[in-house]
């Protein structure tokens, strides 16, 4: 430890380097306690909220528990091992769910989140400055709007004529109309959650571009390099990182996030049309509409997407330049 | 910079001949045909069949294939004129007469693919082989097809359709009616021919309905697009762009300023119950009042309080304890800094909404214990904030953890030689320093805290912890479409204290909502 750097001159005689020491320890135990006092209660909450369910939701999918034996007695349920896993492998409707969320994910991401969070950024840094702030301000209004409020404006935008308002515009063009919801449910599910994912890439994006040297972008004006070039060899090559950081973070959050889906449709329509991953874990262990809230089958649902967060979320501290965010304070202690 | 440089002697060596700028036109118009085609046959031939076969129902496959032949021909045209866009400073009639030439042969191989793939113009579809004009009571045929579907059923030039079995159809309803059908189907139709009725029975047969006004037509758009890429002030584009992609979302919050004020709506439009233009009211602000929303009996201030209760705590919760935190971890030495702050970051990643599972357990165990339970169990505010303390905690400490860095030592080390406390030097000296940073996660926390959906929902078994969300969810699934103005009002009551604070703290916002990666990128 560096606690010697503020103790005074230092002495010749054993005696003194004895007593330092023994000073220096407490010193260190103070020091420690002061910073574990400090990080108790964000330690105990983690503790309480993150490490525990962690170690709830894996016991859990390994057992039965279910409503029909989940009355107050926990001790009801079943160790059944990995038979929560087996079934679910073998589930006729769990390949269906697993392939929507791998086409959900990607589409949604190469679309929104990534394609036009681009576009998004590419535009407001090439316009006005204070109009491109007010664009990108209005890109966040999805993300701070109550989700039950967004997606009642996202129902009335679809819903059939004459209420619909883009039904209205068809009608206006003389062009036949759709009850959105029911006939393209993926098309709405992807553009209203497409719609949210803009702003997170859009702000990495741009904060990215605007911190390009200016020296570059005067050195390829001069040159005479129209817009599209500049943005093929000077800002491209620039973004790889942001773009790697963006594709990763949000495929987690796409992967995990049912919210807007759970509103809008549902899981519907019909069998498990647009259900994902994570909307069924939540639907077999904690909605229960029909009275059968499969705990344990649930939680093996949920184990699958736990796992992966951890491995996701550990590459990310791997690979976005970890040892420099982690560097030792400047000056520890007095 | 080396790349551009070359860029720019290879545009100085070949100068623009009006050869050059013609085969330009014609190369970039090719590779956009090229390329959207192939990217729609991906969609189509690849992609969906994948899908289909992994059980995906879906159709925005079929959507994005559509899409793309739909904008290939404009994309084409502009491109066209956009070639030029320099040429014509210098060659104005050259340049105007390259460009018009080369839409044409674009035009052509356009319209000859299209003629290929049965689109565009040449889209097959169900019809009855006749035209149809609109007239008072329904439609009147104005042409028929020699030997056509309907001249077959032995339908004249000059009848009305008035009606489809016994559903009476206006002109546009029954276009639509015969497109939507199945190729022969049989279709009764009511027909009122020299004031007599009669019914006939006409079979929809799949063909391609060409005029050469439409492909003459097609043609002009296309001259006109071009002329107009030519001349189009080119720094206009990013900000139409802009407005087009943004104004669904804008409708969208239009509509549910114009809904709460108006007794009711069809699309855009506020009606008043006779179907007249108008209707403005303010009876759908009545629930403030204590009346009843959409037959509900509800106190609306209680659940405000609710949600006010659920923010608030959450957020001082969340600045204390994620500041408190955070300058341990920025400002003192200690063992296991190094793994509390990689745990942070890991927890930072981590989507703690799939934890929602195993937390309801533990919300039913801290319940049942003696004093605490009273506080943060379930169907307690207190006990939601919690959790969403808990979820935010990861980007909260992160976050504090860099404004505190951001702080120089100085005068923390004179307050702490001056005999200071580490907490009073946190408390009185260190947190007015991170005035912006406590601003923007005290923002951050709050929205995130008044718009609580999911976390409420999943644990209220009761009305103890309904908020805002969760009660607008309740109204949504249990009303029909004819009170949708009433809960559009709920729904804007949400929404204005998160639309002030959009106002007065977008810089903020649009700092956080990255999530806190001010530091890590």
């Amino acid at each position: 430890m560096t606690e010697s750097v503020e103790l005074e001159g230092g002495g010749s005689s054993s005696e003194k380097r004895k007593l330092q020491s023994s000073r220096s320890r407490i010193r260190a135990f103070q020091a420690n306690f002061t910073a574990y006092a400090f990080l108790a209660p964000a330690g105990l909450l983690v503790l309480v909220f993150f490490l525990i369910p962690v170690a709830i939701i894996i016991y859990l999918s390994m057992t039965n528990l279910s409503t029909s034996n989940f009355t107050t007695n926990l001790a009801a349920m079943e160790n059944v091992g990995f038979e929560n896993y087996r079934i679910l492998i073998n589930d006729q409707f769990a390949a269906k769910i697993f392939y929507n969320t791998i086409f959900y994910v990607l589409v949604t991401l190469g679309l929104f989140n990534v394609s036009l969070a681009l576009i998004v950024s590419l535009l407001t840094t090439h316009i006005n400055r204070r109009a491109g702030f007010v664009f990108r301000a209005l890109w966040i209004l999805p993300r701070i709007t109550a989700s039950t409020v967004y997606i009642m404006l996202w129902r009335r935008l679809v819903v059939e004529a004459p209420y619909g308002i883009i039904n209205q515009f068809n009608t206006l063009l003389s062009q036949p109309t759709y009850n959105y919801l029911a006939e393209y449910p993926w098309e709405v599910v992807m553009l209203v959650n497409g719609f949210i994912g803009v702003s997170f890439g859009m702000i990495i994006f741009t904060s990215a571009i605007e911190s390009i040297p200016k020296d570059l972008m005067n050195a390829s004006l001069v040159d005479g390099s129209t817009i599209m070039q500049r943005i093929r060899y000077v800002i491209m090559p620039l973004l790889r990182w942001p773009l790697l950081f963006v594709v990763t973070y949000q495929t987690l959050s796409l992967l995990t996030s049912f919210e807007q889906i759970l509103l809008l449709t549902n899981g519907g329509p019909g069998l498990y049309a647009t259900e994902v991953w994570s909307l069924t874990a939540y639907h077999r262990a904690l909605s229960n509409y029909f009275g059968n809230t499969q705990w344990g089958y649930g939680s093996a649902f949920a184990v699958v997407l736990v796992l992966l967060g951890v491995v996701m979320a550990i590459i990310y501290m791997r690979f976005f330049r970890f040892g420099e965010l982690v560097a030792e304070p400047k000056i520890e202690v007095l | 910079m080396a790349v551009s440089n070359t860029l720019a002697l290879k545009h100085k060596i070949q100068p623009d001949t009006p050869r050059r700028v013609f085969a330009n036109i014609l190369r970039n118009g090719l590779i956009i045909i090229i390329a959207l085609t192939l990217v729609a046959l991906l969609l189509i031939v690849l992609l969906k069949p994948l899908l289909a076969s992994a059980q995906v129902e879906e159709t925005v496959t079929t959507t994005l294939a559509q899409l793309l032949v739909l904008v290939l021909p404009y994309l084409v045209y502009i491109s066209s004129g956009s070639t030029v866009r320099e040429y014509v400073k210098t060659h104005l009639g050259q340049a105007l007469g390259l460009a018009l030439i080369g839409t044409l042969i674009l035009y052509s191989i356009v319209t000859i693919g299209q003629f290929f793939f049965h689109i565009g113009p040449f889209v097959q579809a169900s019809s009855l082989e006749m035209t149809l004009g609109p007239i008072e009571n329904g439609s009147i045929v104005e042409a028929l097809v020699p030997n056509g579907a309907a001249e077959l059923a032995g339908i004249q030039v000059g009848d009305v359709i008035t009606a489809v079995r016994r559903d009476p159809v206006d002109r546009n309803t029954l276009i639509q009616m015969i497109s939507r059908a199945e190729p022969d189907t049989p279709l009764r139709l009511r027909i009122l021919r020299n004031g007599e009725e009669l019914q006939l029975t006409a079979r929809t047969v799949l063909s391609v309905n060409v005029n050469t006004e439409a492909l003459l037509s097609g043609l002009v758009v296309a001259l006109i697009i071009t002329i107009a890429a030519i001349f189009w002030p080119g720094n206009w584009t990013p900000y139409v762009l802009l407005i087009v992609i943004l104004a669904p979302l804008m409708l969208g919050y239009l509509w549910l300023i114009i809904a709460t004020f108006s007794y009711r709506t069809e699309g855009l439009i506020p009606l008043d119950g006779q179907n007249n233009l108008g209707g403005w009211t303010l009876a759908n602000w009545d629930f403030l009042f204590g009346q009843d929303i959409v037959n509900l009996n509800v106190n609306i201030w209680q659940i405000t309080l609710n949600s006010l209760i659920i923010a608030l705590s959450m957020t001082a919760l969340v600045l204390l304890i994620s500041s408190m935190a955070g300058y341990a971890l920025s400002r003192m030495n200690f063992k296991g800094r190094r793994a509390f702050l990689s745990f942070t970051l890991v927890l930072h990643g981590f989507p703690a909404v799939t934890l929602l599972i195993p937390i309801f357990f533990v919300l039913a165990y801290l319940g049942e214990m003696p004093l605490i339970g009273k506080i943060i169990g379930f169907n307690k505010p207190l006990g939601i904030a919690l959790i969403m303390v808990a979820f935010e905690l990861p980007l909260g400490t992160w976050l504090m953890k860099g404004y505190f860095d951001g702080i120089p030592w100085d005068i923390e080390r004179s307050a702490l030689i001056d005999g200071a406390s580490r907490w009073r030097t946190y408390w009185e000296i260190l947190l007015p320093q991170i005035r912006p940073g406590i601003l923007a996660l005290g923002v951050f926390s709050f929205i995130a805290g008044w718009n609580a959906f999911l976390v409420p929902q999943t644990y209220s078994i009761g009305t103890g912890t309904v908020n805002l969300p969760v009660f607008l969810s309740q109204l949504i699934n249990e009303t029909a479409a004819t009170n949708w103005n009433q809960i559009a009002a709920v729904g804007l009551f949400q929404l204005i204290p998160v639309f002030v604070i959009f106002i007065f703290a977008q810089e903020y916002l649009l700092n956080i909502y990255a999530g806190g990666t001010k530091g890590s990128s």
